[in-house]
């Protein structure tokens, strides 16, 4: 695991500023389906009891795969979705006592797919000037100005500031969205997968620009994703997702190095590797993802886990707490048979 | 394995492509513009329109004759190509001896007038109804297709007609009337147009901003739907004016001596059978706008969106 680049300054900033910034609290968020005159509404559950923090200046990745709750869980960070139930803490106070626009100063996002989250028919500087508008920054040739300055960081060329979103490549569009995101210097940063629908060639383009961007403004990142290679770039700390549910947390380097919860090591185990001839990995856990309207009993990943257990499907594993993070799974459950556990390779 | 084996290798820090040299695809409106210029369609239809509506604007200047003028030593003149043709009247004089020409051209004004603030109106009302129910979705838009629907049971002209008879047929009556009974497609088409928009990201993100909906509505949806209002806009314009002139051929639109195209096919009836050319030369003038105007709508809907076509 020594090859893992390790970002400047991030042993300084662990140790000097340690202060949680966003706090999650059991939060929920339930969506009512379907229901007509003739079929009851069923509830699905996105995102159940969750419980994350991140620390000022961190990157917390949150992974899981499609469908695992990971963007409605960042839409609630970011306001735009309430919560069902649970509270987000910004700095310590409830996000629920907060306007609105002040929150959105201080957290902003940038989304998956650059090519729907700038609208068409506005111009590069139009989009980027939006918050500004909206907060009232600025006026005239000053915004303008502002507007330049972040194009010019964000490594947009000033020329593309009269040009309509079609006009650019994919690459420039999500720094279009980045630019936007920054103009009105936020504290933390929801970054949706922003680099799942770019080039690779790209991404990594756009992940250095956020990591500089990161230490420039000592910005705190939410970085949802399920690219693990990413992931291992960029996070600080990781919080694995299934079906709604943080399954397993900590430090990047422990959760990655440790996988205790073996959803964590299937979803580790599953990425594709540049040589063909190791061909596909071979998962263990089965195919089939279950029914989210129907959650399974207990613990939610016993039908697919290697190493479930009776208990497994009939109670709900409780967290476990230790030095290297926290896991929601019954191996761990009781006589501290973690520390016998071994590690899947 | 581990995973630092597949980090992929292109992670290094270097300067952004540069890309300064490189070319700017063409901007919306330049492709636009492209699309317009080879459009037959909408250079005929959107011509001849324009071309009415200059004349129909200038009209108080370049009309030969007072519309109102009565000169009955002058009654039914043919028009210049008739037998008995004469230049002083080109389309010669109606049953009081009034220039016919004149009255076209005065017609053409109270006629587009009232098409025209008809189609703002409906399209002001349908598209305000189309993007709040599209955009909010859930009750507020359970409420606007509840709208949607009652207006789409009611025919037009029995309800206009039944209206009219009951305010009377002043302009502004018609405007009023004509204006809320054709909303609904502005409103059928916006809402649609606005349910699949309110998805998107950016729209996600000008909510991030702490953007009011207000803004959204008017900045971020709007200009995204108004094509499509153009659009049918130029469509409906088609179907108000007939809608005007039958009401005015009824007798219960513009009252006369005011002139209006349909007006004037109605004073014509009379005479149909030996003077046709009252009729037909109001009528093939209806005729003629409600082609143009529906070629160039035709041509507006395939240069504004052209994703729509086939």
């Amino acid at each position: 695991m020594n090859q893992i680049i390790e970002l400047p300054g991030r042993a300084e900033r662990a140790a000097t500023d340690a202060s949680v910034l966003l706090d999650c609290r059991n939060l929920s968020r339930t969506f009512i389906v379907g229901g007509s005159l003739f079929s009851k509404a069923k509830e699905l559950r996105a995102v159940d009891r969750v419980n994350v923090s991140v620390r000022r200046g961190e990157v917390l990745a949150i992974v899981g795969e499609s469908g695992s709750g990971k963007t409605t869980l960042g839409r609630m960070m970011l306001g735009i979705l309430p919560p069902t139930s649970g509270e987000m803490l910004l700095d310590g106070k409830p996000v629920s006592g907060i306007d609105r626009k002040t929150l959105a100063r201080r957290i902003q996002p940038i989304f998956q797919d650059p090519y729907s989250s700038l609208n068409p028919r506005k111009t590069v500087a139009q989009i980027i000037g939006l918050p500004l508008a909206v907060h009232g920054i600025e006026a005239g040739a000053a915004r303008d100005r502002r507007v330049e300055e972040i194009m010019e960081r964000v490594g947009l060329s000033r020329r593309l500031i009269h040009s309509y979103p079609n006009q650019l490549s994919g690459g420039q569009r999500q720094r279009v969205a980045i630019a936007r995101a920054l103009v009105v210097q936020p504290e933390i940063v929801v970054c949706d997968e922003p680099t799942s629908a770019l080039d690779v060639s790209v991404q990594a383009q756009i992940l250095n620009l956020l990591v500089d961007l990161r230490n420039e403004f000592n910005l705190t990142y939410i970085f949802i994703s399920h690219d693990l290679g990413v992931v291992e770039y960029i996070a600080d700390q990781l919080a694995v997702m299934y079906m709604g549910q943080v399954v397993e947390a900590g430090p990047r380097h422990e959760v990655l190095e440790q996988r205790r919860h073996p959803y964590t090591q299937a979803l580790l185990g599953s990425v594709l590797t540049p040589d063909p001839s190791l061909g596909l990995p071979d998962l263990q856990i089965g195919r089939g993802f279950p029914d989210i309207m129907h959650p399974p009993s207990g613990c939610h990943f016993h039908p697919r886990c290697p190493s479930a257990m009776p208990v497994c499907s009939a109670v709900e594993p409780p967290a476990f707490r230790d030095s290297a993070g926290l896991v929601h799974c019954h191996l761990f459950s009781g006589e501290g048979s973690s520390a016998t556990r071994p590690i899947a390779q | 394995m581990a995973i630092s084996d597949i980090n992929p290798a292109g992670f290094v820090r270097g300067p952004a492509s540069d890309e300064i040299f490189e070319a700017l695809p063409p901007s919306p409106r330049e492709l636009m513009r492209r699309r317009a210029r080879s459009h037959g369609g909408l250079i005929f239809g959107g011509g001849f329109v324009l071309l009415v509506v200059a004349l129909a604007i200038l009209t108080p200047w370049i009309a030969p004759y007072d519309p109102y003028n009565q000169d009955l030593s002058a009654r039914l003149i043919d028009p210049i190509w008739g037998a008995k043709g004469s230049w002083a009247h080109l389309l010669g004089t109606d049953a009081l001896g009034r220039d016919f020409l004149s009255r076209l051209m005065y017609g053409a004004r109270v006629s587009l007038t009232i098409s025209a603030c008809a189609s703002l109106i409906s399209a002001i009302v349908g598209a305000t109804l189309g993007i709040v129910g599209g955009y909010f979705g859930g009750r507020i838009d359970g409420f606007v297709s509840y709208l949607i629907n009652v207006k789409l049971s009611l025919p037009p002209l029995l309800v206009s007609l039944s209206l009219v008879s009951v305010v009377g047929g002043s302009v502004t009556a018609l405007i009023f009337i004509i204006g809320f009974l054709t909303w609904d497609r502005y409103a059928v088409v916006t809402r649609s147009v606005s349910m699949q928009l309110r998805n998107q990201e950016f729209i996600a993100a000008a909510q991030a901003v702490g953007a009011s909906h207000t803004r959204i509505l008017l900045t971020e949806l709007l200009p995204n739907v108004m094509n499509q209002i153009i659009v049918i806009a130029s469509l409906e314009m088609a179907v108000v004016i007939l809608i005007e002139s039958v009401l005015s051929f009824l007798g219960l639109g513009v009252q006369p001596p005011t002139p209006s195209w349909g007006l004037l096919v109605a004073e014509g009836r009379s005479f149909m059978f030996f003077k046709p050319y009252l009729i037909v030369i109001p009528g093939l003038t209806i005729f003629l706008m409600v082609i143009a105007i529906n070629l160039a709508g035709d041509g507006l809907r395939d240069v504004l969106s052209p994703e729509g076509r086939n």
